[in-house]
């Protein structure tokens, strides 16, 4: 006969009730009968399990309890025999089921990965599995379908919704020859899509392997409370020995048996950490491991990177000047020029231009030179754009007093020559970010130190200081100043942790010994180095991070105290004998399912102010 | 080289210490990893397995399940 434990946890529960309802009747031998049949029921397949593992010479708490309710029988505690086994195999059951919960926000991130792909060969269509998919593969796919790999668009366009890489919900238009990412979703269209990296090797599925990995990566708690339960097994079971031999109580031993395996204390870090790194990966944050919650919930310094981390690193005109030339006039010249140009400094020009409700025209045989300059004729009137140093020293004397004050104003200057002569200046900035301000305020009210530092001059170091509320400022580093810097924090503060986008701070974060990388998840580089990762550039999710460790922390810790103390009541519940067998069970599989169900109460953590 | 085993949710940690000691006896198998928030098990095998990584694998496989932990898949 094969039961499922479902079949088996009904049945044994029916005969319990027949045998108790027998000795009510008084037919004490039905009672007998029903619970040893209970008994067989439920401990057969535990131990089955702790029969194969004595033949590796292991004994775990199957053993163990096969051991308490084989002795139970023998010494006539069938209900005893009979509710231990049962006991044990309900709490497993629910247990099974709640822990499921708990790993249920990391296992839903694979929904995202189509398990079936449409693929494109020889001019007909066919369908495969995911796992058979190779890269070169023209990928088929339709609105409401998600990508199953990274590659390019070879043929048509759609518009695709990439919040499980980005974050960002609202749909972008992407065509032909543009990049898309795997387990991104196709809102509208259909695209022909040429797979270059699939599996693991995609975006998406460098996300998957990151959280898997990080979901057992153990906080340092969690070490020496495994290193605790690894003795008290076995030291219970001595003390099991020396109790029988002392006092020959067969009964005292057995329960000492039961509780011998401190369940509830083992899972009580690994659950807190599975759910808090799933709440965090729901929404856009991934931890590299229960260490990195720990640390980050115990945080004093926050030294943030400026460039593309409290700002935008979108630029923006500040200053104008102009030589004997209308303003408007200028802008027209400059923004027309730039107009054929992707740089950030030419979408700084034309945006400034357009708010100047300036109309540009097309400008002619446009040409690229070093240093982001531009040549080319607007209006008939040769132009050219770029870095004051484009031009011979000559032509920039006359222009020399206004270069240095733009640049002690801590701007970037661009010059503007028309017809040779240079007629203008544009000094140009980075802006903070919308949300840099409210992170700021938010950190300071949490008792966070919150730094600047910067490669930039002082002057705008502080300008942006002031403008997001950021009072210590360090200007003018090196990479390396930033990273001795850091160490200097830590060494007066303690727990400090840097914050930049991956990209202008790769080395600082590389070597700083905790960082935070915000940017998009394609950037491997940062994801690799950084031990939190905001999607999508994110930075009002750091608060959130923050408090979500701190939950996360306080939830293992309140799970750890709690399993002691159960841990410690029981052994003295048992060795003074107020708790028994079947009574000993139940508190031991109790406290485990309320350490899980505890966990799970991180799954919905939110953030008050978000 | 080493083989990922994925298996029924791991519900108890202490079933981390069986699956160690048992696998650890098996012919070939240099190291074992158990993720219990993964329910995944990491073996890594001896140089000498290598050329029948197969064999090594189905045994490992077949231990598993012994134990009590049969295996959904493998990669």
């Amino acid at each position: 006969m094969k039961f499922d434990v479902k079949t088996r946890l009904i049945s044994a529960t029916l005969l319990i009730i027949l045998g108790w309802i027998s000795h009510w009747l008084s037919l004490s031998l039905m009672f007998y009968v029903f619970m040893i049949l209970a008994t067989t029921l439920t401990i057969f397949p535990i131990a089955k399990t702790a029969m194969a593992g004595l033949r590796y010479k292991v004994i775990g708490i199957d053993t163990l309890v096969s051991i308490a309710v084989i002795g139970a029988l023998l010494i006539g505690e069938v209900w005893e025999a009979a509710a231990v086994s049962y006991l044990y195999t309900l709490g497993h059951y629910l247990e099974n089921r709640t822990l499921k919960k708990t790993r249920g926000a990391i296992a839903s991130l694979l929904d995202n990965v189509p398990k079936r792909v449409t693929i494109i060969e020889n001019g007909i269509s066919k369908e495969i599995s995911a796992h058979e998919l190779k890269i070169g593969d023209i990928l088929f796919v339709r609105s409401g379908e998600r990508i199953a790999a990274d590659g390019i668009i070879i043929d048509g366009s759609a518009m695709i919704n990439e919040s499980s890489i980005t974050g960002e919900s609202v749909p972008i238009v992407k065509n032909t020859g543009e990049r898309v990412y795997s387990s991104t979703l196709i809102d509208t269209g259909v695209l022909n899509v040429k797979a270059d990296h699939i599996g693991e090797d995609s975006t998406y599925g460098r996300i998957i392997a990151l959280v898997e990995e990080a979901q057992d990566k153990k906080a340092k708690i969690q070490r020496s409370l495994e290193k605790f339960a690894q003795y008290y097994t076995p030291s219970v079971i001595l003390l099991t020995i020396f109790v029988y031999i002392f006092t020959l109580d067969i009964r005292l031993a057995l329960t000492l048996l039961v509780i011998s395996c401190p369940g509830a204390l083992v899972i009580s870090a690994p659950v807190s950490i599975v759910a808090g790194i799933g709440n965090g990966a729901k929404n856009g944050i991934l931890f590299k491991g229960g260490d990195v919650m720990e640390k980050l919930s115990a945080v004093n310094v926050v030294a943030f990177d400026k460039t593309g981390t409290l700002t935008s690193g979108e630029l923006v005109i500040k200053q104008v000047y102009t030589h004997q030339i209308d303003e408007k006039e200028l802008l027209f010249l400059a923004a027309s020029l730039e107009n054929s140009s992707e740089h950030p400094l030419a979408k700084a020009v034309i945006r400034f231009a357009q708010q100047h409700q300036v109309d540009l025209t097309m400008a002619k045989d446009v040409e690229v030179l070093p240093g982001f300059g531009l040549k080319g004729v607007v209006s008939d009137r040769s132009v050219i754009i770029g870095s004051p140093r484009l031009f011979d020293d000559q032509k920039r004397s006359l222009m020399d007093n206004q270069i240095k004050k733009l640049e002690s104003d801590g701007l970037t200057v661009i010059a503007v020559s028309v017809n040779d002569e240079i007629k203008g200046l544009f000094g140009i900035a980075d802006q903070i970010r919308p949300s840099t301000k409210s992170v700021v305020d938010k950190l300071k009210k949490m008792n966070i130190l919150p730094v600047m530092l910067t490669g930039d001059h002082s002057q705008v170091a502080l300008a942006i200081g002031k403008q997001s509320g950021i009072d210590i400022i360090k200007a003018n580093c090196l990479p390396a100043d930033k990273v001795n810097y850091l160490k200097e924090l830590k060494s007066q503060y303690g727990m400090t942790v840097m914050v930049g986008d991956g990209i202008n701070d790769a080395p600082a974060l590389a070597n700083a010994d905790f960082g935070i990388a915000m940017g998009s998840y394609t950037n491997h580089t940062a994801m690799e180095n950084a031990d939190v990762i905001l999607s999508s550039s994110k930075l009002e999710k750091l608060p959130y991070a923050i408090e979500l460790s701190k939950a996360t922390t306080r939830n293992m810790r309140t799970n750890i105290v709690f399993a002691l103390i159960v841990a410690f009541s029981l052994m003295i519940g048992v060795l003074t004998k107020h708790v028994f067998l079947s009574v000993g069970m139940l508190i031991h599989e109790l406290s485990v399912l309320i350490v899980i169900i505890n966990a799970i109460r991180l799954l919905k953590f939110k953030n008050k102010d978000a | 080289m080493t083989t990922k085993f994925q298996l029924e949710t791991l519900t108890c940690p202490s079933c981390a210490m069986k699956i160690k000691a048992a696998l650890g006896k098996v012919a070939g198998v240099e190291s074992v990893e158990v993720l219990f928030n993964a329910s995944k098990v990491v073996v890594t095998y001896k140089q000498e397995a290598h050329a029948v990584l197969a064999l090594a694998e189905k045994s490992v496989e077949e231990t598993l399940a012994r134990i009590g932990f049969p295996v959904i898949s493998k990669n």
